[in-house]
């Protein structure tokens, strides 16, 4: 029988939960500005110009916002033979372990592309087309998407040593592969 | 250059096999073959890879078409599909035995995904064609194979990945999915047909009685689903839109017909924006671990070594093709084929490329692989998907596969003995556009 | 040592020839001491914009790239493609001269050494009519490449559309856009003829390509090779103008062969077009700060625009 989760575990998966709902809006938001260049172009003969641009950001968005939201709903793919064939026990250890690496990777990638994100800020750096979008903006939403996913993992490292229940159940995506 | 190959190759199997996830794997790997052979800023060429291939333009098709999907699964239009071909598919032999076939052929029209195809046909096929006491092993057969015509018939998720990877056109490359997709799906027909003539067993004695009447009103139920193809392709033929906001047209169309059906509800809305929002991070993460592998790989000369050593062996393009379907089969086996194109498209392409190969005709041809893949066990998404509609077994759904998987193969090689058959439409499309 | 040089145009274009070419000379001059490999089509993972700081931070020794696509990192770089400033071969020529020692001092400013700069040939426009004066533009679709470039034909009355260059062979076939503005090369590697008609040679800019080597790794070389690259440099920038000359004639004769009608732009038309830049050049020398606007007000004397 699963243990009932600490306070501290659930406000984790509360902060998982709601980086993914700002994931979604992001997807939303996409969408929305590609139809209104579609009306604006089509009904005034006029582009908006920066469709493109800003909906490669949201893409950037979308994918680390809810990257973690992703793991809770174990959507992201791995391969599991290994796990079937050590039986329940040993896979337990396996799967803490290579979490625990996945947090590794996730906090890494985090790191990094803040790095990225603070010399955007600190050069003054910004988008290559010329209309002056400030590339920490979206690059900062990225790095704090990962670092949250790097949180899953720790979480769901905790939840596998602690022996506690998943915060979410497994789905497969009607979109997916 | 022998040795970075090595390592990487066995270091990718050992993380692979260990269970990391594979967007995650493929970072550790490139980053550590990286830092094993060369001494550069790892650090800066991983964020600058990542950003560069997630702000990527030619990736924005990928979350509209899995939306779409989401959306599109909340309406009936499966429901709708299976009624209007059911009167059709009776007049052949072997009846309604057909319908998943049909019916996904067309739903692939609309959806990105082969997963995507197999569940929405599947959920209503699969309860409905056993309920009437059709062959359970034929009918979940059908569904298998067809199910990978998803990726085949455009829109597709794996051709949009292909497209942004080895930089070739992406409009061109769903034309060239069509006919190959058509072939294929005429093929399981034909077996379909000949497997009820042979065993007539297969197939129920009560036969389901439909008037031509009937059969031209039936046709009513086509119409949601023809709406949806026509907003996407054409909003794009019409000039309306680029092929990438074509995809849009597809979202909103899809949200007409949810609203228009009444099974739009702001919770079942947000959940299909969640559900996307969450696939396509999957799918992003590994474009960009797939990404940084390919620059890592490039950095340590992997490409140009392997590359070398088959050029070393002199294959005739034919058997090369048929060294890359047995490598393709066997890899998809293990890994899902989406993995299985990123991991190996930076050393397949310049092969195939070299070999005098079009990129746009390869692109088609890898896709038929990764369909296999869907299908072979012990990793096959169409496989799972099956196994939890029927709650039958990997293997017995694996089995029953079989002889799709047999019409597949025959069709790589086919693709490879004429590749016309995939470069044909998008030569012919392109010449119509330009006597506009 | 050898250099992997990264280049962000493909292997068949002019600019990688010609880095090839510069290439073995290189390891002609110093005698064997300093070898460059070539990587096109942006292999090494720089294709655009990150090019100036991946020399900066050396992530590539040398690298080949457009000048103006890094105005995101100095504004200064917009020069590298201001609309009507430099029209033509021989006007961009007066313009790099101008510019050049402010460029060299930006590129010290970040960790890099300039060897050469090559322009690419004028941009024009291709439509399905021969764009005579600025009224042939009103409400014209056209895909159009940056900021500076909307802002442009905005002022020429035209509708221009940023599409990224993946969509715009299809969107063209489709009608989405009715014209591209780009050069006689990208014009040719599009086959614009089997979609339009006319090329009007606004030569509205001719970007800059610019080859800039990561100052740890110059420093690194002996004098006399430093000495020897510098100078090889310096003599190779006019033959490698004279192909960017020879290609762009290379290709109207590939577009004339295809049955596109090639023009000229009316006197007309570049009045017009004089006009309606003076004030992008105005404001961007406003933002730009000092650097850029002494550069711009330099040259605009020289050539007495
Ligand atoms: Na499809
Ligand atoms: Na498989």
């Amino acid at each position: 029988m699963a243990r009932t989760r600490p306070a501290w575990m659930n406000l984790g998966e509360r902060i998982v939960s709601a980086a993914g709902i700002l994931g979604a809006v992001c997807l939303a938001v996409l969408l929305l500005l590609m139809l209104a260049e579609l009306v604006s172009r089509n009904m005034l003969n006029r582009s908006l110009h920066i469709t493109w641009e800003i909906s490669s950001y949201l893409m950037s968005a979308v994918v680390f916002l809810t990257a973690g939201s992703a793991l809770q709903h174990d959507v992201h793919v791995r391969v599991s033979a290994l796990f079937e064939l050590i039986g329940p026990r040993a896979g337990r250890l396996l799967d803490a372990a290579v979490t625990l690496v996945g947090f590794a990777v996730a906090a890494w990638i985090a790191y990094f592309v803040g790095v990225l994100a603070y010399t955007s800020f600190s050069n003054n750096t910004m988008s290559w087309s010329g209309f002056g979008i400030p590339l920490y903006l979206p690059q900062t939403a990225s790095a704090l998407g990962a670092a949250i996913f790097a949180l899953q993992l720790i979480l769901r490292f905790a939840r596998i040593v602690g022996g506690y229940a998943p915060a979410a159940s497994h789905e497969t995506p009607a979109g997916g592969l | 250059m022998i040795l970075p190959t090595v390592v990487v190759a066995v270091l990718l199997l050992i993380i692979l096999a260990s269970g990391l996830w594979v967007s995650l794997s493929l970072f550790v790997v490139s980053a550590l073959g990286l830092s094993f052979f060369k001494t550069l800023p790892i650090d800066k060429i991983l964020s600058q890879s990542v950003w560069n291939s997630l702000t990527s333009p030619e990736l924005l098709a990928l979350p509209l078409f899995i939306l779409m999907a989401e959306v599109l699964f909340l309406t009936r239009v499966s429901d709708q599909l299976m009624r209007g071909l059911s009167p059709w598919a009776a007049l052949l032999p072997g009846r309604l035995a057909h319908i998943n076939v049909l019916a996904c052929t067309i739903f692939a029209t609309v959806s990105g995904s082969s997963a995507a195809t197999t569940m929405t046909i599947g959920r209503i096929s699969l309860a409905e064609l056993g309920r009437r006491g059709y062959d359970r092993s034929l009918i979940s057969g059908t569904l298998a194979g067809a199910g990978t015509l998803g990726f085949l018939i455009p829109p597709s998720i794996v051709m949009i990945i292909y497209a942004v990877l080895a930089d070739v056109s992406l409009l061109r490359l769903f034309l060239a999915g069509v006919v190959p997709g058509l072939m294929i799906a005429a093929g399981f027909m034909i077996f379909t047909g000949v497997r009820a003539i042979a065993n007539p067993a297969l197939v129920p004695s009560e036969s389901e009685a439909y008037s031509w009447s009937d059969r031209f009103r039936s046709l009513v139920h086509l119409l949601p689903i023809s709406a949806l193809m026509l907003s996407v392709l054409g909003s794009m033929y019409g000039g309306i839109a680029s092929p990438t906001e074509a995809a849009a047209m597809g979202v909103f169309g899809a949200l007409l017909i949810a609203l228009l059906s009444g099974s739009l509800s702001f919770g079942r809305l947000s959940e299909a924006f969640l559900r996307a929002a969450r696939t396509t991070s999957m799918i992003g993460l590994i474009v960009a671990g797939a990404s940084f592998l390919a620059l890592g790989m490039g950095y340590l000369g992997i490409p140009r070594t392997i590359a070398a050593g088959i050029a070393a062996l002199d294959l005739s393009p034919m058997a090369l093709i048929a060294t890359l379907v047995v490598f393709y089969l066997v890899l998809g086996m293990f890994l899902e084929g989406m993995a299985s194109l990123v991991l190996t498209l930076p050393i397949t392409l310049p092969l195939i490329v070299q070999a005098g190969f079009d990129p746009i005709w390869f692109g088609v041809f890898v896709v038929v692989t990764i369909e296999m893949a869907q299908i072979t066990p012990p990793v096959g998404f169409n496989l799972f998907i099956i196994q939890s509609l029927t709650g039958q077994s990997i293997g017995r759904v694996a089995m029953d596969a079989v002889p799709f998987l047999l019409i597949m193969v025959a069709a790589a090689f086919l693709l490879a003995a004429f590749p016309h058959i995939a470069l044909w439409l998008p030569d012919v499309v392109m010449n119509q556009l330009r006597q506009l | 040592v050898t250099w992997d040089m990264s280049s962000a145009f493909p292997e068949t274009n002019f600019h990688v020839k010609n880095a090839k070419k510069f290439a073995e000379e290189v390891s002609r001059v110093t005698d064997g001491e300093v070898n460059i490999t070539v990587h096109s089509g942006g292999a090494l993972g720089i294709k655009g914009p990150e090019a100036l700081s991946s020399v900066r931070d050396g992530i590539v020794p040398i690298a080949e790239y457009s000048f103006e696509q890094q105005n995101g990192e100095v504004p200064f770089a917009s020069l590298g493609a201001m609309p009507g400033l430099a029209m033509g071969f021989k006007e961009t020529r007066t313009l790099v001269d101008t510019i050049r020692p402010a460029m060299e001092e930006i590129f010290q400013e970040n960790n890099q050494k300039l060897l050469y700069v090559v322009p690419w040939p004028g941009q024009g426009v291709y439509a399905d009519r021969p764009i005579e004066q600025v009224d042939d533009l009103a409400g014209y679709k056209i895909r159009a490449a940056n900021a500076r470039a909307v802002e442009f034909f905005e002022a020429l009355g035209a509708a221009p559309v940023l599409l990224p260059w993946a969509e715009v062979v299809p969107s063209l076939a489709t009608g989405v856009v009715k014209g591209v503005s780009t050069s006689s090369s990208s014009g040719v590697d599009g086959k614009f003829w089997e979609f339009l008609s006319d090329y009007t040679r606004f030569d509205w800019a001719n970007p800059l390509s610019v080859v800039t080597v990561n100052l740890d790794s110059w420093n690194a070389l002996s004098e006399e090779d430093q000495a020897a690259i510098t100078e090889l440099a310096a003599k190779l920038e006019p033959q490698f103008w004279d192909v960017a000359r020879e290609e762009d004639e290379g290709n109207l004769a590939k577009l004339r062969e295809n049955g596109m009608d090639v023009s000229d732009v009316s006197p007309e038309l570049a009045g017009q077009i004089a006009e309606q830049s003076e004030k992008i050049w105005d404001q961007f020398a406003e933002q730009a700060g000092d650097r850029a606007a002494d550069a711009i007000s330099e040259y605009r004397e020289k050539v007495g625009k």
